[in-house]
């Protein structure tokens, strides 16, 4: 099955809608890709990743890195290749990392799922990435696009 | 930590709350002597963000506002324009409104009594923990809230912040087909829902009695979720939504960016305790039945047993939404016309967390002059503290980490949602 890639975000609180920015930029490179933007409740992502075999989540994180950093964790049959992402992704409603976690207990985890994290600074109110974020943006889809390969 | 005059308590998470915010309860000997809830950001950047946009524009940007309610803003967004413009929705159009809300009402339901409240009643940290324990009940609510977002999805054209919608109806009518297709789906979710009533009606709810005015659309002849009347518990009178405004009064607080809101200068409630206590009537007989059934009265002021009332109206929402889909015939065309013109309009609607209400001031070539949005957890605030208030007083005896967590399953007894904010809730107590 075509890989999905989920952008996570809310595109009116700054950098936190780097996921979806990244989104926007795979559909664009890669329409045969399938590419998916979610605000709010992450545990739809077991529903969305249902029966794939690759999944690549794109989201905001804060790990105490420099503003800009991106990261990628891989997790394969539900075990990671390190250390996992932070517990605190993100704090929507049920968190990336939350949802990741209730799947794991559920074996609802794709065969490869890849997180790709941009370290960010502003979560105030309003649209638009601040600086070193927006620079991260290309970063971030190549992780995505290395993660997917050749793939779909 | 500890400063020199007491304790601090310094909790720094409210994970299964929606937002960014802040608590701080203060304890002087055996006494609470102040409560300090700040959880709510207006949406006054998106009321900024529509001055001056085109009176078609308002259902997809304030949908944006939340990520688990966005049909709602797009709802009352769309009532309040259609007022204006002299349009009246109804019909199979209307009906599509309502199952577009019911998929929006099962799908948040269901995420907050099974996997955000229900731990608190159960003993677990959270869904997970829960999950490892009770599989098949976690599973039965995360099935619950994918027919939710099907319903979303085939209606609203995709589940989250749906893209279908628009002033006077809908861009495209769903899938006939499809849409039958849902009925198997939507049977077994009325007998899981119908179980999720007997399952939380077996939890241990702690007494409480909340001392608020409670406020809900009047129900027209059926349980309400858009309308334009409004009823409290204060007053027998019947309250044109245009008239909100004049009863509804936000205020500033001197510890809080957030605004309080009273009704007529007192404490008032929204949301699904407000709305079963004053339209239980409306209920679907199935839904009334096993509310009896779960030991609800006519009326319910207890915050903790909100997630019985929210069982059961998920079963009414999943009751509804296959009438509603049984019953469908598509209408001739998926919108009806609007020609925009000056003036003022009101929206309201329920959302799944209460009453949301918007006023839209348009000029003659229907630019937006001015936009006001009230939605339901800021209403709640004053309310969400003054319970807190009693909660933390009649648990003052127990160690800061059950009062905390006692005071976070207060909170969560309000489900309350914070525009999909990105910081976590700060809780402290502190004892002098």
């Amino acid at each position: 099955m075509t890989p999905l890639v989920v952008g996570v975000g809310n595109r009116t609180r700054r950098d936190d809608g780097v996921g979806p920015e990244v989104a926007d930029l795979v559909r664009r490179v890669r329409p045969d890709l399938d590419v998916v933007e979610l605000s709010g409740d992450a545990s739809s992502m077991l529903e969305l990743w249902s029966g794939r075999e690759l999944v690549v989540v794109v989201d905001a994180v804060r790990t105490g890195a420099p503003t800009g950093s991106c990261h990628r964790w891989v997790a394969c049959s539900g075990a990671w290749d390190a250390v996992p992402p932070p517990s605190r992704l993100s704090s929507h409603l049920v968190g990336v990392r939350e949802a990741i976690d209730l799947a794991a207990a559920l074996d609802r985890l794709p065969p490869v799922l890849v997180v790709v994290g941009v370290e960010v600074t502003d979560l105030g109110v309003g649209a638009g990435l601040s600086g070193a974020v927006a620079a991260a943006v290309d970063g971030a889809l190549d992780l995505v696009l290395e993660s997917v390969g050749e793939s779909g | 930590m500890r400063e020199t005059q007491g304790r601090v308590l310094d909790v720094a998470a409210l994970a299964r709350v929606e937002g960014e915010g802040a608590m701080r309860v203060r304890i002087d000997g055996d006494t609470v002597v102040g409560v300090e809830l700040d959880i709510y950001e207006p949406p006054r950047f998106f009321e900024a963000l529509l001055r001056g946009r085109g009176y078609e524009e308002p259902p997809d940007i304030t949908a944006r506002i939340c990520g688990i309610c966005p049909v709602a803003y797009q709802m009352s967004s769309s009532l309040a324009i259609e007022q204006i413009c002299g349009v009246t929705v109804d019909g199979q159009l209307a009906a599509l409104r309502r199952l577009l809300y019911c998929g929006e009402w099962i799908e948040s339901h269901a995420l907050h009594i099974y996997l955000l409240h229900a731990p608190d009643f159960l003993g677990y940290d959270g869904g997970i923990a829960m999950a490892r324990d009770h599989r098949d009940v976690v599973e039965r609510g995360l099935r619950l809230k994918q027919v939710g977002n099907r319903l979303m999805e085939l209606v609203g054209g995709r589940a989250v912040h749906p893209v279908n919608v628009r002033v006077g109806g809908f861009y495209r009518l769903p899938d006939l087909d499809a849409l039958r297709a849902m009925i198997p789906d939507l049977q077994w979710a009325c007998g899981a829902a119908l179980d999720t009533v007997s399952w939380v009606a077996g939890f241990d709810i702690p007494d409480h009695h909340g001392e608020w005015d409670l406020v809900s659309l009047a129900g027209d002849g059926e349980y309400p979720i858009m309308g334009r009347r409004i009823v409290t518990s204060a007053a027998p009178d019947v309250v044109p939504v245009e008239e909100f405004g004049a009863h509804a009064v936000e205020e500033h607080v001197a510890h809080s960016n957030a605004l309080h809101a009273s009704w007529d200068s007192r404490t008032y409630l929204v949301g699904p305790l407000a709305r079963y206590s004053l339209n239980q009537h409306l209920l679907p007989p199935v839904a009334r039945e096993a509310a009896s059934a779960a030991g609800l009265g006519r009326e319910c002021r207890n915050p903790f047993a909100s997630i019985v009332v929210r069982a059961v109206e998920l079963l009414a929402a999943c009751t509804e939404a296959l009438r509603l889909v049984r019953e469908y015939e598509p209408p001739g065309a998926p919108s009806v016309p609007v020609v925009p013109r000056a003036g003022v309009g009101h929206g309201a609607s329920e959302a799944p967390r209460g009453l949301l209400y918007h006023r839209y001031e348009l000029d003659e070539r229907g630019i937006v002059l001015d936009a006001t949005i009230v939605p339901p957890t800021s209403q709640n605030q004053r309310a969400i503290e003054r319970d807190l208030w009693q909660v933390a007083q009649a648990g003052v005896s127990l160690d800061d980490a059950a009062l905390t967590a006692r005071c976070e399953q207060a909170i969560r007894n309000y489900d309350p949602c914070i525009s999909c904010a990105t910081h976590e809730l700060d809780l402290r107590i502190v004892r002098a």
